[in-house]
């Protein structure tokens, strides 16, 4: 009796870890699950009450509809495409901008400690309070409705993120590195493409990863700032829940669509996440 | 042939002076060391060398020629600095290639100096390696193979073997020495480790607080230091400092009187300090004896410490902490020491401000 009772108790001190975890995944991804379930269901089987846990008629349906579009929605794939570009465009420019300020900031103390605080201090303010003086600006400046004014937008917005993710990278790299560089004939650029910039692929990738993913799921500017010709997914999504029909279908399987990009795209960058490049050349 | 000539030279970083106005001539295919302790500015005067970093004033002349807004690449250093600075993401190969391609030189003789560098640094079999893959003695090499890749003006050493294991540190000292033979090159290495500025140094620079304190070979700054720190900066125990009273001096002589009372005459004169002068006698722990030498030092032993070739006596004489260094293996140690011997050729004396009293009247 009692060594099984502390079998129990050793099991459970053993697993307590892996029980509290298991119930946050859970709590985290039944949502998910659901949604998964949603967008294989047929329109029926979405509400009947109670409600089914395990799958049931699946069907392609939902996912159909939302890549071919249908009478009730358009196309998935252009607000993919239009996603994809002001993603990518805006991620690579805020990255470039971004790498080159933080590099700057924290090797060469550019602007003291004052800079690195004013441009994080852009990050203060929730997009949705500059939206009305955006959308004049945009409008008065003609860049309502266009990739430009997207991705001028979202690279401004996502270049202090940058900045303060990669200052941190900056400092922790010895500059014996580049001074080394220096000493054997390299100039500064070449240094910093040829030497610093490999030894900051840790800290690029992560970059990439963050603003690539707030880029990509970002809501609010774009519904305020694009329109008909140029709409991202997010903006996509609501406008399947219209006045016609709720199509919770179509919305669970372009919800779907639209998070495999950004999870693929993370997982991609997850391979050149390794640690400890930069050190391996030192002590 | 490669001169260097430091000309009053400052820096300051914001309002701390670093380097407070030094100068020196160092000539062609000259081993210097420069040497000191922790925040002396060694490295900052050898990174102004070496064009790293900027002379707040001052001149800094390779060959004659003002070199001081020369790039480090312009005016032809190479340097081996005490982290490696080993390119993490290229090859060993590509590391030791990195110089020449920033030269512009063609692929095959970027690959045939490679080769040769490699060879001569036991590094051929390691050459598809990344520096991570090697070990500490192994970077070091790599480090040092850079540098002779491309036949440098002068040769730059910050703390190379300061990250070194005691055994592998004294093989890389003899590389270095050996390299120095062969490529003739002069050189500046930087140290706190004054074992390595005893054994590499053509000349040794004892630097303190931005300033130099003494210039010199080795053994002449370890016989005649001209002041306390030079003197307690070289060897290893440290010299001792005995408290003593100016008894009397001449124009070749001068009379001390010791802790107990009893007096010692050294062979040189204490010039124009007062009689009664405290002031501070240096002897080096490998100059007392157990027994005879020209006159003796009350000493009170705590401690006897054999460590197989010499044994160290610890004590006091008066209020002064003192070391002696016995080298003979099989002499006998009294276990109550009353006295220590010591040779007058060899004690030094400082006057209250820690100046040699016999350098200033040697140097006039």
């Amino acid at each position: 009796m009692s060594v099984s009772r502390r079998k129990i108790r050793n099991w459970l001190v053993e697993s307590w870890p892996w029980i509290v975890i298991s119930g946050f995944l859970v709590f985290a991804l039944f949502p998910v699950y659901w949604i998964i379930l949603i967008a294989f269901r047929p329109r029926d089987d979405i509400f009947q009450f109670p409600a089914a846990l395990m799958p049931t008629n699946m069907s392609l349906d939902n996912i159909r509809y939302v890549w071919f579009g249908s009478e009730t929605n358009e196309p998935v794939i252009g607000f993919l495409g239009t996603s994809m570009i002001i993603s990518v465009t805006a991620s690579i420019i805020a990255l470039v901008f971004g790498v080159t300020c933080a590099y700057a900031l924290g090797r060469f103390r550019i602007g003291g400690k004052f800079l690195p605080m004013w441009i994080l201090s852009q990050r203060f303010l929730p997009p949705i309070a500059l939206v009305v003086p955006l959308y004049l600006m945009f409008r008065q400046m003609g860049l309502l409705d266009t990739y430009t004014g997207l991705i001028a937008l979202y690279a401004t917005f996502t270049i202090p993120i940058v900045v303060w993710l990669m200052m941190g990278y900056v400092e922790s790299t010895p500059p014996e590195l580049e001074e080394a560089a220096y000493v054997d004939g390299a100039g500064y650029w070449t240094a910093f493409v040829q030497i610093a910039l490999p030894v900051l692929k840790p800290g690029l990738s992560v970059s990439a990863v963050f603003t690539f993913i707030f880029i990509w799921n970002e809501y609010v500017l774009a519904f305020q700032l694009a329109g008909d010709d140029v709409a991202t997914i997010t903006v996509y999504l609501p406008r399947l829940r219209s006045a016609i029909a709720e199509l919770y279908g179509e919305i669970a399987a372009a919800s779907l669509l639209s998070v495999l990009p950004a999870i693929l795209f993370a997982g991609l960058m997850q391979r050149f996440l390794v640690r400890g490049l930069a050190f391996g050349g030192l002590k | 042939m490669t001169t260097i000539s430091l000309r009053g030279l400052h820096k300051n970083f914001g309002a701390v002076e670093v380097i407070k106005g030094v100068d020196l001539e160092i000539g062609d295919g000259e081993f210097v060391v420069f040497v000191g302790p922790s925040g002396c500015g060694k490295s900052t005067l050898l990174r102004m060398i070496s064009g790293l970093e900027q002379a707040s004033s001052g001149d800094i002349l390779m060959d004659g020629e003002r070199v001081n807004d020369h790039t480090p690449f312009e005016r032809g250093v190479a340097m081996v600095f005490q982290s490696y600075a080993l390119y993490p993401h290229m090859t060993v190969a590509e590391n030791l290639g990195f110089p020449l391609k920033m030269s512009k030189v063609s692929p095959e003789e970027i690959s045939q100096k490679v080769n040769s560098a490699a060879d001569v640094l036991q590094l051929t079999s390691l050459l598809d390696r990344k520096p991570d893959q090697l070990s500490g003695g192994q970077k070091q090499r790599v480090a040092m193979g850079r540098t002779i890749v491309r036949d440098p003006r002068l040769f730059l050493f910050d703390e190379p073997l300061s990250n070194l294991d005691a055994d592998l540190r004294i093989e890389m000292r003899v590389e270095i020495e050996k390299l120095h033979k062969r490529l003739d090159a002069t050189m500046i290495y930087v140290t706190h480790d004054q074992v390595e500025a005893m054994t590499l140094a053509d000349r040794i620079v004892v630097l303190r607080d931005g300033l130099i304190e003494q210039v010199g070979k080795p053994l002449e700054l370890y016989e005649n230091p001209v002041n306390t720190f030079v003197a307690s900066f070289l060897g290893s125990p440290k010299i001792n400092f005995l408290s003593v009273e100016l008894a009397g001096s001449d124009t070749k002589s001068c009379k001390v009187i010791l802790a107990d009372g009893s007096t010692a005459v050294l062979p040189f004169s204490a010039g124009d300090l007062p009689v009664g002068e405290k002031l501070k006698m240096g002897v080096r722990p490998e100059d007392l004896t157990s027994s005879g030498g020209d006159f003796s030092i009350p000493f009170e032993m705590e401690l006897h410490e054999r460590l197989g070739p010499t044994s160290y006596l610890y004590g006091k004489t008066g209020n002064d902490k003192i070391v002696a260094e016995h080298r003979a293996r099989g002499e006998v140690i009294a276990k109550e020491q009353t006295h220590l011997g010591a040779i007058t050729a060899h004690v030094h004396l400082f006057d209250p401000d820690g100046r040699s009293v016999r350098h200033q009247k040697a140097g006039g």
